[in-house]
């Protein structure tokens, strides 16, 4: 392992890698500061600019603008209440209030310093838990995956819309509907091509993802524009110090601890990721906290403001985990990482350990690095890049519409791909709007080939019999998670019926 | 109030249709021949989620409102014109962008958008634009290395190197 570690520091080091980390940490705090533009569309797009990279720096630029953006997502919850990423909602609970009191600096800081916190540990976990469950998932064979990918998709249909799981697996299926668009691997046989050259690959993974994401949420905001008093607000209010007393860091400290291992776990489980994790870690910091201590939240309270910070940070490491040791996306954003190094011919799942482990370590040490970029160089900088969140919506708008277009342009050259990934981005705003949501689709898309292919290899090595899925122990175990993923909203509306009245 | 759900009910038989059909063009694909036993061929994945398709948006479509249960207001509410008129902007430029050049094409896009969302500052227009255009298209050439075809890139670099 230490080899290996000293492989990564190696590949890690490299002037462009480092230059990766901090490009990254950049755009993704800016892409994160703006309303609308979350981890995914910051990733999705960031793709266009890896083609030209080898996989380990891709992919560091990818995590780079990962925690970049979720890091920018807290700076425009506190200071303009707009969460610029769903992770970061339970943020604007204490930390607008704290910067309305004109504490904007204090609050600015306690997140920087909680999401350092949430992310370093994370990635000590990472770091010493990441090898072991790549020796363990070795041993997993097609049923077992076959079952993962299943999983993967249950889990993230479950949790991303509480009380429409209809409607994120409607989503999935749409997803796994088009990832069959193309020639099969297996047969050769062209499948819904209608006799176009241009489908026998399929659909573009980048298109899909940039229209989906970006794009979409880019017209959204054009349908609906941010309120003038959020523009106002911006200008006139000033930052404050950035300085923490003594005091906050006794109170930030249990509560980032706590928030920072809760964190990590919630984030390595399929479908669940740091918007979960930043709601739970909010709610079980404000359950512990003294009498005194619990009336602050919601008004800010710094416990408040760090817990979720921390969590949500860890979590994001955390779901790197299923990630890189099984190949297997446990959310939207790392699903679109998925399907950007399968495209670079790098397929993350235990060999990654064994066949490019440059790659695998140099990742999970950026982890690290990242995080120190973001807290000594980004909070400085927070007082210019807030002057980015007044630049008019009527110039950054058609910017980000441009980015996008661009992006698949410069791949592609196809002025057919641009009008279809206008028309698939209007389809995705009606579908958000009516609550059905984007995330399953993408999954669904990236998954779709490797479920195809384990059901496939699956049943030719069982002899065409659907018993390896109760046959061997791994698979029964996960398919039964699977069932009680599935089955959650039952027991969720159980507890609640026999739950004592608020 | 009824016109959401309307839509909903819509979206749903837009699902359903869908799912119906990939299924019917999925029955339509050709099956590995030579009479082999086949348990997955390329049309039974498909088929399957078609069926799946099927079941989940006629779900959708019948199942009854949750009681109780209200829609968002103002949830069709917003600037449709405009985004209508920025997303035939986009496609233009799409259409554009070979003929025109990626130079003028872009610069365009960038103004017209940024008019018909609002921006009135000749200045902004001409000048703002202008300025991300030439960093843009500087940054793709001599960053990426990749060509875009521009006439007026092509006439700019002649008159500038005085040929």
């Amino acid at each position: 392992m230490l080899e290996g570690i000293l492989q990564g520091l190696d590949t890690l080091l490299d002037p462009l890698n480092l230059l990766m980390v901090l490009t990254g940490c950049l755009a993704g705090t800016l892409i994160g500061m703006l309303p609308g533009l979350g981890p995914i569309s910051a990733i999705a797009l960031m793709i266009p600019v890896t083609y030209g990279l080898d996989p380990a720096s891709a992919l560091i630029l990818m995590a780079g603008v990962y925690y970049g953006a979720v890091f920018g997502g807290s700076t425009s919850s506190i200071l303009i209440n707009a969460p610029g990423v769903a992770g970061t909602v339970a943020t604007t609970f204490d930390g607008y209030p704290m910067a309305r009191r004109g504490e904007a600096g204090r609050a600015l800081a306690i997140a920087a310093y909680s999401s350092f916190t949430g992310g370093t540990v994370a990635a000590v976990f990472l770091l010493l838990a990441a090898p072991g469950l790549a020796l363990v998932s070795l041993s997993f064979q097609s049923p077992e995956y076959f079952a993962l990918t299943v999983l993967g998709l249950a889990a993230i249909s479950a949790f991303a819309q509480p009380g429409q799981m209809a409607k994120a697996w409607m989503m999935a299926i749409v997803g796994l509907m088009l990832a069959t668009v193309g020639q099969d691997v297996a047969s050769d046989v062209p499948r819904f091509t209608f006799g176009r050259v241009e489908l026998l690959d399929g659909l573009s993974f980048l298109l899909l993802a940039m229209a989906t994401f970006a794009l979409s949420e880019a017209l959204m905001s054009v349908l609906q524009p941010p309120s003038q008093e959020d523009e106002g607000t911006r200008s006139r209010r000033g930052i404050g110090s950035l300085r923490l007393a003594r005091d906050d860091l006794r109170q930030m400290a249990p509560a980032v601890g706590r928030s920072s291992v809760l964190g990590f776990f919630i984030g390595v489980l399929p479908g669940a990721g740091a918007t979960l994790a930043s709601f739970l870690a909010y709610a079980v910091e404000k359950s512990l906290a003294p009498a005194r201590r619990k009336a602050e939240f919601g008004r800010g309270s710094v416990a408040g403001l760090a817990a979720p910070e921390a969590a949500n940070n860890a979590a994001s490491s955390g779901s790197f985990v299923p990630l890189l040791t099984l190949g297997i996306p446990g959310s939207g954003t790392t699903a679109v990482m998925l399907g950007a190094l399968i495209s670079f011919g790098v397929q993350p799942g235990p060999r990654l350990l064994v066949d490019r482990p440059e790659v695998f370590w140099s990742v999970i040490l950026s982890m690290y690095l990242g995080n120190l970029v973001l807290l000594f160089l980004n909070l400085p900088m927070i007082p210019y890049l807030a002057r980015l969140l007044a630049v008019p919506s009527q110039l950054l708008v058609p910017l980000i519409l441009f980015f996008s277009l661009v992006g698949v342009y410069l791949v592609s050259w196809s002025a057919l791909d641009l009008v279809l990934m206008i028309a698939i981005a209007f389809g995705a705003l009606l579908l958000r709007r009516l609550d059905y949501p984007m995330p399953p689709l993408v999954l669904g898309f990236v998954l779709g080939p490797l479920m195809e292919e384990n059901l496939r290899r699956s049943l030719i090595l069982h002899d065409n019999r659907l018993s390896f899925l109760w046959h061997r122990p791994a698979t029964a175990t996960l398919l039964v998670v699977t069932l009680g993923v599935l089955t959650l909203p039952l027991w969720q509306s159980r507890v609640r019926a026999q739950g004592s009245p608020r | 109030m009824s016109r959401a759900l309307g839509a909903e009910r819509w979206v749903a038989l837009f699902l359903l249709v869908l799912s119906v059909s990939y299924g019917y063009f999925a029955l339509e694909l050709e099956s590995l021949t030579l009479g082999r036993s086949e348990v997955l061929g390329p049309r039974t994945f498909p088929l399957v989620l078609a069926a799946c398709g099927t079941l989940l948006s006629l779900v959708l479509l019948l199942r009854p409102r949750a009681p109780g249960a209200t829609v968002p207001d103002g949830r069709w509410r917003g600037d449709w014109f405009s985004l209508v008129l920025v997303m035939g902007l986009m496609a233009l430029y799409a259409v554009t962008l070979r003929p025109l050049g990626f130079f003028v094409a872009t610069w365009f896009f960038l103004a017209a958008s940024s008019w018909a969302l609002g921006e009135r500052r000749v200045k902004v227009l001409a000048g703002v634009c202008l300025a991300v255009v030439l960093v843009f298209e500087l940054t793709i050439r001599t960053l990426l290395g990749l060509y875009v075809q521009d006439p007026v890139w092509e006439l700019l670099g002649r008159v500038l190197s005085g040929r």
